[in-house]
């Protein structure tokens, strides 16, 4: 018997989200997909799914559910804040289970943008175009293709269990500059180095089809600079006239016709999608072959994430997993 | 007219034919997109023709940015290769100012013509599709003559219904979904240009050929609601 799920509580950026829909970029559809690929495999690989099954990503948000059908398992990854099963903490990166009538609760993070709510057999909503993933622009999947709201019921899909207690390791934040090559614009701006070697900070004007950075300095571009509509792509760092970038992100407009000075690297666009709102963040320009070879390296991380998954020691987070949940000297359930 | 290739990220290439608003150009990026996709290079994930340039996406495990240079040189090295193949012929009925397109006047001013005469005018051009991109099944239709060379409005309209003729820039733009717009709006077709969940959701496609039957608004009523209805709307002509 699959399960199903009610939300509580959702903030403004909860959605249904899974691998996207490339392919249909010539007929103006972005691909969308999860924001942090890591985190999303990371939590399909605790939970032993199919990374192309749906999760729930959190962005700047928390959300509360409750279980209202079967036991469903449940991973939470990435950035959460603080977490609680029928109001006990628990921890990320970990499988938990959570029977019919229990409630979770993940509070949004302080020191990131984005968490995952990873549930065993995967949200299973009606694909649009061959995927879950919600773009709200164009009101296209999830659940009536906006974010969730309070009241939602969703299904899950058929799941064999895997062990509660199966977990995997936090990966270390890397405070390091952003890396990126050069756009096909670059030549095109007064001073492409200056523009880039500066500090940026993360605003809160962002979403998942972009992120506006204030620059210590504005970027001038020539007045009246135009370009025709191009296609962009993940990371595009794209300024308009009034000199602030906006880094192109999952559900970006398929073209742009502003100019690109240059496009964060694939192995760090999840780091960047992360960065807090306030948080600052500088740029490192590599060249093409170091990118490719981080790309490379960065997509093969993710598919052995299944090899990373272990199963925890009863004292690592002061939660004994063997016969219920606690939390430090707290009673067993 | 031989294109540059360059890097868009790490994982795609970018084909540059030039800059300009220019049918020959889009020629040459539909052609090489037909032919490319009909070479079905490994690792290729997509590919995107917008105005005079065209996006190949592709998989950094499987391929490479020289794997795909050396295959646009291929693709562009075979006979005829600036004519694109010919796309399906659209006839899209429209109707044109009042609440349909309150800014056909401006328009019309602009061309110093009567609306009646703006709209004949329009609805004589033979448009291509030029390319697709800002929303789900949003078409750049092109080009009409230099007095068409309206510039984009001062402010922009936060929602324009799914189907809005959208002018500016020589170009005609039609979507299939609720836009935010800086361009003119001066008529709306009934048909659907986006049904997401159809065996084919997207009417229009690059390389088609455009053109639009004016209509009143008691027709077009009609029209929408057997196009809410899931029939087709827009007509198919022979070539």
């Amino acid at each position: 018997m699959s399960g199903q799920f009610e939300i509580l509580r959702a903030g403004p950026g909860v959605t249904v989200q899974d691998l996207g829909r490339p392919g249909l970029q010539r007929f103006g559809v972005p691909e969308g997909g999860v924001l942090d690929r890591h985190a999303h495999h990371a939590a399909a690989a605790l939970l032993g799914n199919p990374p192309e099954l749906a999760s729930l990503e959190l962005l700047l948000s928390g959300v509360q559910l409750r279980a209202s059908k079967g036991t469903l398992q449940v991973a939470v990854t990435g950035r959460p804040g603080s977490m609680t099963i029928d109001g006990t903490r628990v921890p990320p990166l970990v499988v938990l289970d959570l029977p019919a009538g229990s409630t979770l609760d993940v509070q949004p993070g302080a020191d990131g943008a984005i968490a995952y709510v990873g549930i065993g057999g995967g949200v299973t909503t009606e694909p649009v175009l061959g995927s879950r993933s919600t773009h709200a622009r164009a009101g296209l999947g999830g659940l009536a293709g906006t974010s969730l709201q309070e009241g939602d019921v969703l299904a899950v899909g058929p799941h064999t269990a895997v062990s509660p207690g199966r977990t995997i390791e936090r990966p270390p934040v890397d405070p390091g500059p952003i890396r990126v090559v050069w756009a096909m614009h670059a030549e095109l701006f007064d001073d492409c180095v200056a523009a880039l070697d500066q500090t940026f900070a993360m605003t809160a004007a962002r979403d998942r089809m972009g992120a506006v950075l204030q620059p210590a300095e504005p970027i001038p571009a020539d007045a009246g600079l135009q370009i025709p509509s191009a296609p962009v792509v993940a990371g595009d760092l794209q300024v308009p006239g009034d000199g602030r970038p906006v880094a192109l992100l999952a559900d970006r407009q398929p073209t742009g016709g502003y100019p690109r000075l240059a496009t964060i690297i694939g192995a760090d666009l999840d780091r960047f999608c992360q960065l807090p709102v306030g948080a600052e963040l500088t740029f490192e320009v590599v060249g093409l072959e170091e990118a490719v070879a981080l790309h490379r390296a960065h997509r093969r991380r993710l598919e052995t994430l299944p090899q990373a998954v272990g199963v925890a020691g009863a004292s690592l987070w002061g939660t004994n997993l063997i016969s219920g949940i606690t939390v430090g000297d707290e009673e067993p359930r | 007219m031989n294109p540059t290739v360059v890097p868009a990220g790490d994982a795609a290439a970018m084909v540059v034919f030039g800059d300009d608003l220019d049918l020959e150009l889009n020629d040459a990026v539909l052609s090489l997109e037909r032919r490319l996709s009909e070479a079905d290079v490994p690792g290729v994930i997509e590919l995107a023709p917008a105005l005079a340039s065209l996006l190949v996406r592709f998989d950094p495990l499987v391929t490479d940015l020289a794997t795909i240079e050396d295959a646009v040189l291929e693709a562009r090295s075979g006979p005829d290769d600036e004519a694109p193949a010919p796309g399906r012929r659209w006839t899209l009925p429209a109707a044109y100012g009042g609440t349909y397109g309150p800014d056909l006047e401006e328009v019309a001013q602009s061309l110093g013509v009567t609306q009646d005469e703006a709209v004949t005018e329009h609805a004589s051009l033979d448009l291509r599709v030029l390319m697709l991109g800002f929303a789900p099944g949003f078409a750049y239709l092109g080009l009409a003559d230099e007095r068409w060379n309206l510039p984009r409005r001062a402010s922009v309209r936060p929602a324009v219904p799914p189907g809005s003729l959208l002018v500016a820039v020589r170009q005609t733009a039609v979507g299939g979904t609720t836009v935010p717009t800086g361009w003119h709006v001066v008529g709306r077709t009934p048909a659907a240009l986006f049904s997401p969940t159809a065996d084919e959701p997207f009417l229009l496609q690059p390389g088609d050929r455009v053109s639009f039957e004016p209509i009143d608004g008691g027709t077009f009523e009609e029209l929408a609601e057997a196009a809410r209805r899931g029939r087709s709307v827009a007509r198919r002509r022979s070539p």
